[in-house]
């Protein structure tokens, strides 16, 4: 192709060009992410109640009342619950259908499908489904009944006990400290839609992974007369190893922001067992109007999940 | 974020696998029993919902085998009260709010993406790893500030609020970069010989290879603007619902009309269904998106 | 707002749907509807307002009403410019989280002029000078606050100045299905505790199933601490009650009932709040608002029922009083037309279209005889008005609602006794609320 005969560019130009190929995306970056990110650390020092335009300095009055109201404690304690439970589940379950699809098994293109869908589903969408499917006389009582099991009482979404509290129980346990009490029924039942929702994402992360493996390390151990068990976790979990990493830290990062399954179906309740950090920040924020002390949850969430990723990351270059 | 290089072409086209180690044709049926149960785990939810969907609330709540899944007495009602309540409206919410986003995210992402893959340029590295950075941190830790401002531009309860602040992201960028970066360097070259300015060898060479990534990006921007709650739901916080989109009009529903659990069906399905064709048409694109990110998804 | 009990306002609206089946005057379907009869009290004259010679232009009134109620809101604003031609409403409805809409608007400076405030967050409002008194406009315009019911004008009066006119109220009374209570062997609906307690046995020991259908929930336990004599605070709101015996009182009372299977929450029935419960036949006795009969009538129109007053407590009868005002905003740049529009909305001949509908209980109480002809069954809702006490929160004390529901919560599940729950109350109440 003939092109009309200009300079040729110069690194003025490229510079030029450069800033503003990149100035609206950087305007709308600053706007709504940079400035906010600098707002919000500021306005984490001060107190603000929405109604009243003062916005007085508290310095870390804010972060000292994360120790010493009980909600933070609390909706912290839930979300460590919510991601210990979810994250190895939701890990291991993708682990193990994508090993399963990933034989010569007919319809597997369906099947990737299939278990896709949730995961770009709205969460709306699900956690109303869910909401209905979790009712006294809903769908998930009723086959548990037509099966013979028994049901909760309370039913789930009401359910505050603690499910280890439960389980111990009959042992004789009896007034268990809350932060082993374990999730409550309520919230093990978010727990459970969570998984439900993303154990697809996951399976098919894992399947790229195992598609790119090299097929001659397992021959050799074919060869050598390793069980396929054995090659499953000599071979392949090992050559895993990033992905599966990947994918705990996706899901650690996940976990703990979850909002919007609380916001339609729980706020919080029963007995604030279902109180997220995530939820907590809108809690604080919007229905309390305690903007500055949301905020300083906000940071704290924040830094929680940096914490979260650098250990990840620390622990996969030791591995390495 | 320590990107794990799966680029487009380790995905989905599913290789025929030989079988590992001696996995016997037993266990091959096995495996298949349980991917079709968890297959059936999947669907048995939507399914469920869109029975409900075609109920009376009163036989939405009595549930037996014969009627779990197939309505007693099919109706539309639930329908009706659903459009009635102004479901359309929504619905054309949602679709406006994700044009505008995949316009804008194709437009803003693939030219910074482009710049920040090609162009050189002083504080260009600082400027994309600080953009990186902010990948980590969740809407729901901007909130606050992002309605503050959203306020003071007299943006809230406006259409402004539902697209201003997501014309661009920082994931849209990263995969618009990587993409031009696989690009091989000696087309451009060969057209900056021949004298091309910056801007003509983005319009005449790289962006004709680029309708894949794009194509991604679209559909990436749809999903996420399809089913976008967290900011919509505070943003536009009170407004009349003839700004609501549909996952904010089935979670205000949800609050306003407790016991109707056939409507809410029918809403979740309307919000759904789209979703769904989509998918099923572009699919290689999602999951490939999500790979490439990992990020969202 | 927590939902975790079901607000009045959304019941509202999920009955607002049918209510196109209650129209306006007259065409009232449903058990308790009777043809009106020429009214037994005299009308009350309409007197145009003084202030009216003053005022002018434009306000904007911002509500929380659904689709139903918007079509009376706007004929009532058409009624009003027949006598005021000089004001302009612009109304603007709020469809969800109205509250969240209205602080946020308090702080951005421009709130409507006129909106509804609701009795649970009243005092936290008056206390941080969001609205404006109206003693003086009162005055002016000789309007006698004593024709509205005693509990509305008290919880929007603070440090003895007046901040709104009531627009509508429901206290919680009984509803219950007659016949089932007659095979249980029981005569007439208790009249106090004991006579509650026996009444839920002999219909348990009938039916086998639970008698009355109540949440944990602390706008539901206020009715027993109210009957127990107690509160949240003291009259002068300067003081928190809620360290007393009345409380204990209230709640073994409560927890007891409920550990021997005499009531249950409406979830554990299988319904969504105890209207359903009432609706689907699962319990055959709720205390609830006024609310429940459009809701009724939507779900369950044939369905017999009856009312009653609470049955009473050691300290005698009580009920919490739930209601809406027509305040003026502090910052209202045209206050003189807000209280023309306030003035008009809550004087008889505009509350008389307004009521006519059932969907809430008129304020005043010249209205009294023309709603009991309308909906002679209400009557004990009418007469709970005597000693009904508004629910008030107190400054900062919307927070306390929420995790007063959350003590309730783990009480209800076990996990704490009596003792303990009422020591989260109060610690609740020291800690959220600003006195």
């Amino acid at each position: 192709m003939a092109f009309r005969k200009t300079t040729s560019p110069t690194a003025r130009e490229d510079m030029i060009s450069g800033y503003l190929f990149i100035a609206p995306a950087l305007i709308v970056l600053t706007l709504f992410v940079f400035w906010p990110i600098v707002q919000i650390i500021w306005l984490s020092f001060h107190e603000w109640s929405v109604i009243t335009p003062e916005k007085p300095w508290v310095g870390l009055e804010n972060y000292r009342n994360l120790t010493k109201t009980r909600d933070f404690p609390i909706a912290l304690r839930n979300t460590v619950w919510l991601s210990v439970g979810v994250v190895p589940i939701q890990t291991l379950i993708g682990l193990f259908l994508a090993v399963i699809a990933n034989q010569k098994i007919r319809g597997r293109g369906f099947f990737r499908m299939a278990f896709y869908f949730p995961s770009i589903s709205s969460t709306v969408v699900i956690s109303v489904i869910f909401l209905w499917m979790y009712q006294q006389n809903g769908l998930i009582n009723f086959i548990l009944r037509k099966v013979g099991l028994p049901t909760p009482m309370p039913p789930w979404m009401s359910n505050p006990n603690g499910v280890i509290a439960m389980a111990l129980k009959p042992l004789g346990v009896d007034h268990l400290n809350p932060w082993l009490a374990g999730p409550s029924v309520a919230l093990l039942s978010i727990m459970m839609m969570i998984i439900w929702t993303s154990v697809g994402g996951t399976m098919v992360i894992f399947l790229a992974g195992l598609q790119g493996l090299s097929q001659d390390v397992y021959e050799a151990a074919a060869l050598d007369g390793a069980t396929a068990t054995q090659q499953f976790w000599q071979i392949t979990v090992p050559l895993l190893k990033p992905i599966i990493f990947f994918v705990v830290t996706l899901g650690l990062i996940g976990t703990f922001q979850v909002f919007d399954q609380i916001f339609v179906m729980s706020q919080g309740a029963p007995a604030k067992t279902t109180l997220t950090l995530g939820y907590l920040v809108y809690q604080e924020g919007f229905t309390n109007f305690a903007m500055g002390y949301a905020s300083a949850i906000a940071i704290a969430l924040f830094l929680i999940i940096l914490a979260i990723y650098f250990v990840q990351r620390s622990v996969l270059r030791t591995d390495q | 974020m320590d990107p794990l290089v799966l680029t487009e072409s380790t995905i989905p086209d599913l290789k025929e696998s030989r079988p590992r180690g001696r996995v016997s044709q037993a266990l091959l049926i096995v495996g298949f029993i349980v991917l079709v149960i968890v297959a059936l785990i999947m669907f048995v939810p939507f399914l469920f919902s869109l029975a409900t969907s075609f109920k009376t609330p009163p036989d939405a709540t009595k549930l037996t085998f014969r009627t779990m899944f197939w309505p007693p007495a099919p109706t539309l009602d639930a329908y009706r009260t659903a459009f009635d309540s102004n479901i359309g409206r929504w619905f054309l919410n949602s679709a406006l709010v994700a044009v505008v986003w995949i316009v804008g995210r194709i437009a803003m992402d693939t030219l910074a993406g482009y710049a920040f893959a090609r162009m050189h340029f002083p504080g260009r590295d600082l400027i994309f790893t600080l953009m990186l950075a902010t990948m980590m941190i969740p809407g729901i830790v901007l909130i606050i500030p992002r309605f503050i401002l959203l306020q003071h531009l007299h943006l809230l309860n406006t259409y402004g609020a539902l697209t201003v602040p997501f014309l661009a992201d920082v994931f849209g960028i990263f995969l618009m970069k990587q993409f031009f970066e696989s690009i091989p360097l000696d087309l451009e070259e060969a057209a900056r010989i021949d004298g091309a300015s910056r801007y003509q060898i983005f319009r005449t060479i790289v962006l004709p290879n680029t309708i894949p990534a794009l194509s991604a990006l679209a559909i990436f921007s749809f999903q996420g603007s399809w089913n976008n709650f967290v900011e919509p739901v505070i943003f536009i916080s009170g407004g009349n619902t003839n700004l609501y989109t549909l996952p904010v009009g089935l979670a205000n529903f949800k609050s306003l009309y407790l016991t109707n659990w056939p409507v809410l069906m029918a809403i979740a399905v309307i919000t759904t269904v789209p979703m769904a064709l989509f998918f099923l048409v572009f699919q290689r694109y999602f999951i490939s998106g999500n790979l490439v990110s990992g990020i969202k998804g | 707002m927590t939902r975790s009990s079901i607000s009045r306002r959304s019941l509202v609206a999920s009955t607002a749907a049918g209510a196109a089946a209650i129209s306006v005057a007259g065409r009232v379907a449903g058990q308790d509807a009777s043809p009106i009869a020429s009214p037994a009290s005299p009308e009350a004259a309409f007197a145009m307002s003084r202030v009216a010679e003053r005022a002018s232009g434009e306000i904007r009134f911002v509500t929380f009403d659904n689709d139903e109620a918007q079509k009376t809101v706007n004929e009532m604003i058409g009624m009003f410019n027949g006598h005021y031609p000089n004001i302009t409403v612009k109304f603007e409805p709020v469809a969800a989280d109205y509250l969240t809409k209205i602080q946020t608007d308090i702080a951005a400076g421009n709130a409507g002029d006129v909106f509804y405030v609701q009795n649970e967050y009243a005092q936290d409002f008056m206390s941080r000078d969001v609205l404006l008194a109206i003693d003086d406009y009162v005055a002016e315009d000789g309007i006698d606050t004593g024709v509205y019911f005693d509990p509305l004008i008290t919880a929007y009066t603070w440090q003895d100045k007046l901040y709104g006119l009531p627009k509508d109220w429901s206290p919680l009374g009984a509803v219950y299905d007659p016949d089932v209570l007659t095979s249980a062997g029981v005569e007439s609906f208790p009249t106090d505790w004991d006579g509650l307690r026996d009444t839920l046995q002999k219909v348990k020991d009938s039916t086998g199933n639970v008698g009355l259908a109540l949440d944990p929930n602390f706008d539901r336990f206020i009715m027993f601490l109210y009957q127990a004599g107690g509160n949240i605070l003291n009259d002068d709101a300067t003081e928190i009650i809620l360290d007393s015996d009345a409380t204990s009182q209230a709640l073994d009372y409560m927890y007891g009932l409920y550990t021997d299977g005499l009531i249950s929450p409406s979830a554990d029935l299988g319904a969504q709040w105890p209207g359903d419960a009432f609706a689907q036949g699962l319990a055959p006795i709720v205390f609830e608002g006024n609310w429940m009969f459009p809701f009724l009538q939507l779900n369950a129109p044939d369905k017999t029922y009856e009312v009653a007053e609470l049955p009473a407590g050691p300290a005698g009868k009580g009920t919490p009083a739930f209601t809406n005002s027509y305040s003026i905003f502090a910052g209202s740049k045209n206050p003189d037309a807000a209280w023309v529009f306030v003035n008009y909305m809550t004087s008889f001949e505009a509350q008389k279209f307004a009521n006519t509908s059932g969907l809430a209980i008129p304020a005043r109480k010249d209205l009294e005889d023309m709603y009991l002809e309308l909906f002679p069954l209400r009557k004990p809702y009418l007469d709970s008005g005597a000693y009904a006490t508004a629910v008030l929160y107190g400054p900062g004390g919307q927070k306390f609602a929420g995790d007063a529901n959350a003590a309730l919560q783990s009480l209800w599940a076990g996990q704490i006794d009596t003792e303990a729950c009422k020591q989260e109350m109060v610690d609740a109440a020291n800690t959220d609320i600003n006195i």
